[in-house]
């Protein structure tokens, strides 16, 4: 590789990026003040806390972390995948699914747990054939299904009476891996599905159990792109909050009102919460946190977080736990290999993966 | 810790010493204990204490501190009691007796014990067998182990303890450290000082 082509490629972007923050730190405080100005001006197809049309002034809500209850369960969940690899004469996907439930108060305890699911020709979602392996959105949408499924499982399990939360890392829904999913019928399978998730997440609300996804410093635009003025757009949500809010305090709840006639999911409600490390987005299905129980979570959410250094502990453990290592990876080879040969059949890769292993001059 | 009950199972073994991993965080007896090894078909293959290790379970995750804002350390463990799941206390244990058709013997087991074997606590009876035998301080002497004679003051001063010796025990084991060190007095009577007898002998 060409070091110095390298260095000066690198160089000119770190110079471009450093001209992008001083100009975005700009544009923040000239939106700040904006808000302040105009605290009518609306954000078109978003809804605040009370279920109203949002505006300027529902920006400016900045509510502090409360003392947060000293008996708590949070749960995680978080999966890995081996993907289908082509160059193997066995060709099949791997998911597995990490678990942890801590127990926080009198009665501290931990527990950890896991399932491992192969595809395809697996009896519980046959939907999933040889084809589909290689659709890496397709799977990628189902691991993530299947991770919001296991934690519902488990918490509808758990007997304990205290207030309950669920973690599962990135968004709610997995937006961008179902929205490119070329199998419809798979896509739709998994619609169906997530239907049947929110309905538990509802019932799971109503007994003081809550399931809420965390987004570590977002992307999204909900919000920013909802901005007048000339430069909001270069904004995302997280620039602009990070301004909004002071360390330990979250946003009001909003909702965005999707304009999608296929999304038949039902909608989710965000808020940005401000930690000292960085900014990040909670989100849930509508109506099942209000903004008292939302105060709960808020504290919940950050002592997890300070836990972990700057992240929800719970979601570093579940990942931890969910993580198929390069030695089980190897394994796995392995098995493949002695299994094939058990059976005299000649296990070989390509020419093209042999090639890379090998490397001949 | 109970006569007899188990407390962990063995995870390494040569001839000459084995690595168990107690069941519980920090639950593994102290430097200088007795312990018996068993599986199915040994009687018991015996063994002192001559490290004790924590951990984290992957050694790709190093603990961090937990705090400042802690008052004590029992509070760390409370606040996060995935702690427990996460870490894991090894101990040495460097083999020096064996019991085959209920006769103790002194020495390296003839085959060590098997990976998953059992350690147990050593009960009283058996614990005063082994110690009567006059070659067992020369063999932990002359055994390859780390911290040898913090072990041995270890080793006597559980006995010595244990049994509520009188004066004439201490003697016995001052002699037999005299002929398993012949002409290391200093190192003897650095022995001997560092025992914490905790009542008075007779």
């Amino acid at each position: 590789m060409k070091i110095e082509k390298t260095v000066k490629y690198i160089s000119g972007l770190a110079r471009q990026l450093q001209q992008e923050i001083s100009m975005k730190n700009n544009i923040a405080d000239s939106l700040k003040s904006d808000i302040n100005a105009n605290p009518k001006s609306i954000l078109e197809n978003i809804r605040n806390g009370n279920d109203k049309q949002a505006t300027y002034a529902d920006l400016n809500t900045a509510i502090p972390v409360t003392a947060i209850e000293k008996n708590i369960s949070v749960f995680g969940a978080d999966g890995s995948s081996i993907e289908a690899d082509r160059e193997l004469p066995l060709e099949f996907s791997a998911i597995n699914i990490g678990y942890i439930n801590i127990n926080y108060g009198d009665d501290p305890n931990a527990d950890f747990d896991e399932s491992l699911t192969f595809y395809p020709d697996n009896k519980d979602i046959p939907e999933v054939d040889r084809k589909l392996l290689s659709d890496i959105n397709a799977m990628s949408a189902l691991r993530h299904v299947l991770e919001i499924e296991y934690l519902i499982g488990k918490m509808e399990e758990s007997k304990s009476n205290n207030i309950k939360l669920g973690f599962v890392d990135g968004n709610l829904y997995p937006n961008f891996a179902l929205a490119h999913i070329t199998n419809i019928t798979f896509k739709q399978f998994l619609y169906k599905r997530l239907d049947e998730v929110a309905e538990k997440i509802i019932n799971l609300s109503q007994q003081n159990a809550y399931i809420i996804s965390y987004n570590s410093s977002p992307n999204s635009i909900h919000i920013s792109s909802k901005m007048k003025g000339k430069f909001a757009e270069e904004l995302s949500d997280s620039e602009l909050f990070d301004n909004l809010l002071n360390i330990n305090e979250r946003s009001d709840i909003f909702t965005e009102i999707s304009e999608e006639e296929n999304n038949n999911l039902k909608p989710i409600s965000f808020v940005f919460t401000k930690n000292y490390k960085e900014l990040s987005k909670i989100e849930f299905l509508k109506d099942t946190i209000n903004s008292e129980t939302m105060d709960k979570i808020h504290g919940i959410i950050l002592s997890q977080v300070e836990k972990g250094r700057g992240y929800p502990k719970i979601l570093i453990e579940s990942h931890e736990h969910a993580v198929i290592s390069q030695s089980d990876r190897a394994a796995i080879n392995t098995l493949i290999e002695r299994e094939l040969n058990l059976l005299n059949i000649n296990y070989k890769t390509s020419q093209k993966q042999q090639s890379k292993q090998t490397r001949n001059i | 810790m109970d006569n007899g009950k188990i407390i962990g199972e063995i995870i390494e073994v040569s001839s000459r010493y084995c690595i168990a991993q107690s069941y519980e965080l920090y639950g593994c007896p102290p430097i200088g204990d007795i312990v018996k090894c068993t599986d199915d078909k040994n009687e018991g293959i015996f063994g002192v204490v001559t490290n004790i290790s924590t951990t984290s379970i992957d050694p790709g995750r190093r603990p961090n501190p937990k705090g400042p804002g802690f008052e004590n350390v029992t509070d760390i463990y409370k606040e996060n009691p995935e702690i427990r799941h996460l870490m894991k206390t090894e101990f040495n244990i460097t083999f020096m007796g064996f019991k085959n058709f209920n006769k103790f013997s002194i020495s390296i087991p003839p085959t060590p014990p098997k990976i998953f074997s059992f350690i147990h606590a050593v009960g009283e009876d058996e614990l005063t067998i082994l110690f009567s035998d006059s070659n067992l301080i020369k063999f932990i002497v002359n055994s390859n182990m780390d911290l040898k004679d913090d072990v041995i003051t270890l080793t006597i001063n559980k006995y010595l303890n244990y049994k509520k010796s009188n004066k004439d025990e201490l003697i016995r084991f001052t002699n037999l450290l005299a002929q398993a060190l012949p002409d290391q007095i200093q190192r003897i009577t650095n022995i001997i000082n560092n025992l914490q007898i905790e009542e008075d002998l007779n």
